[in-house]
């Protein structure tokens, strides 16, 4: 049972990333597209591709999971890890860009939160619902290593 | 019992008993220090692309093909 | 009265060595070389109960051979500098291999005392260790130690200091079986006659490795009376055989006590292979590992940027507070134009250089670096490369400097040059201060990002074409075949990747306080003199300077001002920017108006200029470790001219390239 709800949980989770990852892709090759502004895409194509690549990882556990061929829960960790790896990562970057306008900007420029939200940042708060589900069970296999 | 064969042929998942190391005394001296000597037991843990990966008791070491071929090994058996 | 205590740290690689020798000595330590080759000496000292003990790290190594530089200098170092206590940093974990190390170690007669290391490691997965048994096997001290946590560090120094005052000491050695023991205990016969090598060498160890074959050992002897008698000996055995046999009765030395001291939790898969599943993977491995580098840059750059805002805002309020306050004109100028604005222009980088080192240092604890070599040998096998080159090339990203002394780890010595010789086409953050400003002036915000990208692609572009044409011409061969162990993962202590990330980081603060300050005080000497010219004109030193120059450089479409600046950028890159500023007598903060209003200066003249400066002679450090790390003028004079020549070239093309497609230069 344990299995089925990982599976369910990187298959969603996997084809959100890689969907979303499509789409800031497809922002910088046709421009930004109306209708979209609630998910805060910046049409940055490197923001992109690792979008692309969380999500096959978290496809391919899902897979793996489906078809029953073993190993399938390891990529659904490692997805869940790089997931709030990369949210880490864009939240210092949220935070500096916060500092050097509250600190340094130019008279007039206001920082705007929503200038700095990117598919990385929210998502990462879906993969860190699936850490505190299994990360104990994970945390204690590394620390072992 | 299979014959002797390089450790590069062997596939992911497999274990098996070095025979014997033909390369220079330099890296033979090397090798021996690892634990990678002959009658020890090598699995390989991981083989793709260029190079693979072995594990000799608890250590886990990435070698390259090349380095692989002249490895000798036998005993090759499929791990459980 | 304190006394004094010298102990040596040694063990495998990736046994938390350095981990254990930070918790040992704590910030009381210091970097160097050891003498004649290129192996990093770390030295620290601490005090326990009235004892000064000074702590010698070892390189890591997994036997005491003479076949690598880091084996030599452990070796010699036990030998000659006779430590008073060897520390065996052993890890729990794997003690087969480590205690193959300790049955070397026993046979140099120094004391030994064995932590053993990672004990939380092997407990948390199951493994019971029986120390005392241990100890009684080996007859040395066993301490259980956990680096990471500090555990266990007083009752190793208590070891320590209680086994340095045990004299005589017991010898502890292994029986190599009945033939080899008559070989070893003839030749220790005819070695006793050397009084003096028998008054500096075990001579037992001495006997095992020249009938293991030992060149080092055998070259010791040469000199001396046993050396005839020895090499009859020798000639008439088979050292191959012996060798081999000899190996085999340490291990099974090993074997015979181990079942007797650790009762091991079997298991099927560790975690660590797990993740290698995943990480390693045939087709994700590398997109995993191309995004963790963007996560890298990213923070790199982004979480830098205020720090970096801040120290710039610092360093222009100080120059011109300088400026104002100091009399005469001609040290305010010295102080505020040359020195503070020079090192200046340097300093600004340090945010983003500690942050870049710091991921790598993370990323390296917690044993990721090595997979990402493995996974990277592929395509840089099709490149020529090893795999592990990659690392030096990503660290050349922050400075070619500290990258270049990353080239250490790799073995080939082909390999090793080869991947030295690319490195400075490596677009490092020292040059990135130049693409900002001619980018930024001469092509708008807007497309300034994308001609900075083409820059860096075009360092890659050029270093993998060097490779190539190095490996078909100079270098001809395959990449040698390499072994390396990939360390179990950890969750990396931020002590230790801190202090990694500052050995490393704190080079480039010692470049920017001798190197760049020479440099600045050069350029504002040439700009300012002879004396009574106007700061930086063409009458000035530099400006004569320049104009020798500028007939070379004028096909580039570079004026005498460029010239001097690039000359200047010789002493490193950044200067170029700051010189210019001098040049123009604008500073920085004008810089780019200035150039956008001097007519010599067009897009395309822009885009070739920033080509030139990604391309030609790396930076004077870089320089000097490139003699260091190859102790050949002959290659470093190569990398000098070959930078020149692609650099010309290149920029040629993509200026007259560029100047065609926005019509005319």
């Amino acid at each position: 049972m344990q299995d089925m709800t990982k599976l369910l949980f990187g298959a969603v989770l996997g084809a959100l990333y890689v969907v979303l990852g499509i789409f800031q892709i497809l922002w910088t090759v046709i421009g930004p597209q109306p209708g979209f502004d609630a998910l805060f895409l910046t049409g940055d194509p490197f923001n992109g591709f690792v979008l692309l690549v969380i999500g096959a990882v978290f496809v391919t556990g899902a897979w793996k999971l489906f078809r029953d061929i073993g190993e399938g829960a390891v990529f659904i960790y490692i997805g869940i890890l790089l997931s709030i790896l990369f949210g880490m990562v864009e939240f210092f970057a949220l935070c500096a860009g916060a500092i050097e306008t509250i600190f340094f900007g130019e008279e007039g420029s206001g920082w705007a939160i929503t200038d700095s939200i990117n598919p990385l940042l929210y998502l990462a708060a879906i993969g860190a619902v699936g850490f505190f589900a299994w990360g104990r069970e994970f945390l204690r296999g590394l620390r072992a290593a | 019992m299979s014959c002797v064969c390089p450790l590069a042929f062997l596939s992911a998942g497999t274990e098996a008993t070095i025979t014997e190391i033909r390369a220079g005394k330099g890296m033979r001296l090397r090798l021996t220090g690892m634990g990678l000597c002959p009658e020890t037991r090598v699995k390989v843990q991981c083989a793709n692309r260029g190079s693979l990966i072995v594990s000799v008791g608890d250590a886990r070491y990435a070698l390259s093909r090349g380095m692989a071929t002249k490895i000798l090994v036998r005993g090759t058996q499929e791990a459980a | 009265m304190t006394k004094q205590i010298r102990i040596a740290l040694a063990g495998n690689p990736n046994v938390g060595k350095t981990t254990l020798f930070n918790a040992i000595t704590g910030a009381r330590q210091h970097v160097g070389n050891w003498p004649g080759v290129t192996v990093e000496k770390k030295t620290g000292r601490v005090s326990h109960n009235g004892y000064e003990i000074e702590v010698v790290d070892l390189p890591g190594t997994y036997s005491l051979t003479a076949y690598s530089a880091d084996e030599v200098v452990a070796r010699d170092f036990i030998l000659e500098e006779k430590p008073d206590v060897v520390v065996q940093v052993v890890d729990a974990t794997n003690m087969e291999r480590n205690l193959y190390l300790t049955t070397q170690l026993s046979e140099l007669r120094s004391p030994v005392v064995i932590a053993l290391n990672m004990a939380d490691m092997a407990e948390a997965r199951g493994d019971a260790i029986d120390r005392d048994r241990l100890s009684a096997f080996l007859e040395m001290p066993v301490v259980r130690t956990v680096g990471t946590r500090k555990d266990g560090i007083s009752s190793l120094l208590d070891a320590v200091i209680e086994e340095a005052e045990t004299s005589p000491h017991h010898e502890h050695t292994i029986g190599y079986g009945d033939d080899a023991e008559r070989m070893i205990a003839s030749l220790v016969g005819v070695l006793e006659t050397d009084q003096s090598l028998a008054a500096r060498y075990p001579l037992r160890w001495l006997a095992v490795k020249l009938l293991e074959g030992d060149e080092d050992v055998l070259a010791r002897i040469q000199e001396g009376p046993a050396a005839g008698r020895v090499q009859n000996i020798l000639s008439s055995i088979d050292t191959d055989g012996y060798e081999a046999t000899m190996a085999d009765k340490r291990y099974e030395a090993i074997a015979a006590i181990l079942p007797q001291v650790r009762t091991v939790n079997t298991r099927s898969m560790n975690s660590s292979d797990i993740i290698d599943r995943v990480v390693t993977d045939r087709y994700l491995g590398i997109p995993i590992f191309l995004a963790l580098m963007w996560g890298a840059f990213e923070l790199t750059f982004t979480v830098a940027s205020p720090f970096v805002t801040a120290i710039d805002t610092a360093i222009a309020w100080l120059a011109e507070a300088v400026a104002g306050s100091i009399e005469p004109a001609w040290l305010a100028s010295l102080l505020g134009d040359g020195i503070i604005g020079g090192v200046g222009a340097v300093l600004v980088f340090i945010p983003n250089i500690f942050i870049l080192f710091l991921i790598l240092s993370i990323l390296e604890d917690t044993g990721y670096l090595a997979r990402a070599a493995f996974v990277m040998d592929r395509p840089m096998h099709a490149l020529g490369l090893p795999g592990k080159s990659f690392i030096p090339m990503l660290i050349g990203f922050g400075c070619n400097v500290p990258a270049i002394m990353a080239t250490r780890t790799i073995e080939g010595e082909k390999d090793r040059l080869l991947t030295i010789l690319i490195n400075p086409f490596i677009s490092c953050s020292a040059r990135l201060p130049v693409y900002v400003l001619f980018a930024g002036a001469f092509f708008g915000q807007q497309a300034a990002g994308g001609v900075v990208f083409f820059l860096y692609v075009l360092g890659i572009v050029v270093a993998i074409a060097s490779a190539k044409l190095f490996r078909s011409t100079i270098l001809p061969g395959e990449s040698s075949p390499f072994i390396m162990e990939m360390p179990p993962y950890r969750i990396p202590t931020a002590l230790t990747s801190l202090i990694h990330m500052w050995d490393k980081g704190s080079m480039y603060i010692r470049k920017a306080g001798t190197i760049i300050l020479f440099g600045a005080v050069v350029v504002w000497v040439l700009a300012s003199f002879p004396y009574g010219v106007e700061y930086g004109s063409a009458e000035s030193l530099a400006g004569s300077l320049g104009h020798l120059i500028e007939p070379l450089v004028a096909p580039l479409g570079f004026d005498w001002k460029v010239s001097v600046a690039l000359i200047f950028g010789f002493l490193a890159k950044e200067i170029v920017v700051g010189s210019l500023g001098v040049l123009y007598g604008t500073g920085e903060e004008s810089l780019s108006s200035a150039l956008l209003a001097d007519p010599n200066l067009s897009a395309a003249t822009a885009l070739a200029l920033m080509v030139f400066v990604l391309i030609y002679t790396p930076c004077l450090a870089t320089l000097g470790v490139i003699k260091k790390e190859t102790g050949s003028w002959k290659w470093t004079g190569f990398s000098v001219a070959y930078g020149l020549i692609a650099a010309w070239i290149l920029a040629f093309i993509v200026g007259h390239l560029a100047g065609i497609f926005s019509g005319g230069m």
